[in-house]
């Protein structure tokens, strides 16, 4: 099946600062795809040039089996996005800033359908109302309407649920499972948190300070089998021979003289404990991580590049 | 197109600051209009003083120089210098205003070219700069011909007097303020260009002033080496090209040939000029907009 985006060796310098550094993913239709990284990965960056905001220095994107930059209003006309915050006209009413993104898109859509995309993300009774008076909550969720104002194949969501209570986050997300579930649509949706990802997307992408550290679906990245167990134990030395040792222990990275985090079977963490008690070795405390969140942590936490990426 | 022009003015109009330029320039003119109701004889003789070694005025000549055309003249006088700044604060917040809010994105994420936006904003601009000229002629020409009557207009130079039959300005008027057009989209379009180098709206209005008054300060200047080089080409130079057409040929015996224009050539060229630089300031926004990295 044709991938409905294929960015390739995309990269983005501004002046010395290589803001994103030869990436490459592919999104298929009808996918949410996640886009994961801390602040200033590059997320923004490349949602960005995939909405022709800023030129790549290098790289392709095609979109719909077109090249973006020869066929960009074609392209856009089936693209809906908020990128970073939403800004709408604060001194026009919601409904006169919907009508404004439809007439942009070149569509000239009636009254009652205007009302019906406000009623979808909840604001129909605030349609009036100008936009200075809003939420950040609902002028996520009016920047959501506009995006989606010309029924768009593909909608780009760049950071949607940030500044948000946790009400607003819960309708975001769920109106992002609507999106997909109902309407057949494709989303790309970006974020810092990946509690927030792992709650709506199929396969995710994790960008670290502008390059691409993992690509994958999310039940192979989640593998409920693999786990990370952090152990809190007392006596280093002779738990690291141990470890060695046994053979269904994948890696064990120290971080303290007290404390490691051993990637292991989920299944056979109770034989591990067994294992140390047997041994003499105290065990002060246990607890078990999915390996992605291990490995995001590690990102985020440290300057420290653990593992291979995996693609 | 005329969707998004539609949707350029609904901006501009519906926010309030818009108003403050009608409003300055309907107080500027009123206070003018008033000073001259209740004490034009005074502001007419300080007029004639200078000439009074020259010619002789009957009192009724006074009286009959203060009218409405004359009044107009002096308002246009004032008015059009200052107008670049009433243009610049919508034309320099035509795109950094937007890339300051950050609604640039919610246009350029839909499918209109940046072109495109260009050109409807320069449109949205020349619509405003329209509408001001519009209202200065309601305030000025037809107020102070309502107000002061009208008569022959008598334009004082540093050369002599031009005199007009009173059926022979009101064209002249149509053609000043059809000129002043152009001057001012002049200055619109170099706002536009500004706006687009700059994410603060704030930069593009002071530097457009900035570039109006050192312009005109070198147009003002008697420094020859300049006169030939510089001020020809310096658009300031040819803004108030607008006062030509109030310049008159006269005839053998001296008196003014109805319809005629002194030097209609060197007014017609200096529209050629202008509309040179708007399309230049144009060309030179559409071409750096078309490159210019959106991150605000």
């Amino acid at each position: 099946m044709e991938p409905l985006v294929r960015v390739s060796h995309l990269s983005k310098r501004f002046g010395s600062f290589e803001a994103v550094r030869d990436i490459s993913f592919e999104v298929n239709r009808g996918q949410v795809y996640g886009f994961l990284g801390q602040n200033g990965a590059g997320k923004s960056t490349t949602l960005r040039m995939i909405m022709t905001l800023i030129r790549p220095t290098a790289g392709s994107i095609e979109v719909f089996g077109l090249n973006l930059e020869q066929h960009r209003k074609e392209i856009l006309r089936q693209v809906g996005a908020v990128i970073e915050k939403p800004d709408h006209y604060g001194y026009l009413s919601a409904y006169e800033n919907l009508r404004m993104a439809a007439v942009l898109c070149g569509i000239h859509p009636s009254r009652e359908k205007l009302m019906q995309q406000l009623d979808f993300v909840g604001l129909a009774d605030r349609a009036k109302s100008p936009v200075k008076t809003f939420s950040q909550g609902m002028k996520q969720r009016l920047g959501i309407a506009t995006a989606l104002v010309h029924d768009p194949a593909l909608i780009i969501l760049d950071e949607p649920t940030n500044g948000l209570d946790p009400q607003g986050i819960a309708d975001i997300r769920d109106l992002i499972r609507r999106l997909s579930r109902d309407h057949q649509k494709t989303l790309i949706v970006s974020s810092h948190l990946l509690s927030e990802i792992e709650l709506i997307a199929d396969s995710l992408l994790i960008l670290h300070k502008g390059e691409k550290r993992i690509e994958g679906k999310m039940n192979e990245l989640l593998n409920p089998a693999e786990t990370i167990v952090e152990l809190e134990l007392g006596n280093k030395a002779a738990a690291s021979i141990l470890l060695q040792q046994t053979e269904w222990i994948g890696s064990v990275d120290w971080r303290s003289d007290l404390q490691c985090c051993v990637r292991m079977p989920k299944n056979r963490i109770p034989e591990l404990v067994r294992l140390l008690s047997e041994a003499d070795i105290s065990v002060h405390a246990v607890a078990s991580k999915h390996s992605l969140e291990y490995y995001f942590l590690q990102l985020t936490q440290t300057e420290t590049h653990v593992g291979p990426a995996v693609d | 197109m005329l969707a998004l022009l539609w949707i350029e003015l609904n901006k501009i109009f519906r926010r309030p600051r818009t108003y403050i330029a009608f409003g300055a320039m309907a107080a500027i003119v009123w206070l003018i209009q008033l000073a001259l109701y209740f004490d034009g004889q005074a502001y007419v003789d300080l007029l004639l003083s200078n000439l009074s070694g020259s010619f002789e005025f009957s009192d009724l000549f006074k009286t009959q120089l203060l009218n409405g055309y004359l009044i107009c003249f002096v308002i246009l006088n004032t008015l059009l210098i200052q107008m670049p700044l009433l243009v610049a604060l919508v034309a320099g917040d035509s795109i950094a205003g937007e890339a300051s809010q950050g609604t640039l994105r919610f246009q350029l994420t839909r499918p209109i070219s940046r072109a495109q936006l260009i050109f409807v904003k320069f449109a949205a601009s020349v619509v405003y700069v329209l509408c001001l000229l519009l209202w200065l002629a309601l305030l000025a020409l037809l107020g102070s011909v309502l107000l002061f009557g009208v008569n022959d207009l008598v334009v004082l130079r540093s050369t002599g007097i031009e005199q007009m039959q009173m059926d022979d300005v009101f064209w002249r008027y149509l053609a000043a303020f059809g000129f002043a057009a152009i001057a001012l989209t002049t200055v619109a379009a170099l706002s536009l260009l500004l706006s687009v180098l700059s994410e603060n709206p704030i930069g593009p209005i002071i530097a457009t002033m900035s570039v109006v008054l050192v312009f005109t300060i070198l147009s003002e200047m008697n420094i020859p080496i300049y006169d030939t080089t510089v001020k020809p080409w310096l658009f300031t130079t040819h803004m108030v090209a607008w006062k030509g057409f109030f310049y008159v040929q006269a005839d053998a015996e001296g008196a003014t040939v109805r319809g005629s224009v002194e030097n209609l050539p060197a007014v017609l060229r200096s529209a050629g000029i202008l509309l040179g630089y708007i399309a230049l300031f144009l060309w030179t926004s559409i071409y750096l907009f078309r490159r210019k990295d959106i991150l605000t």
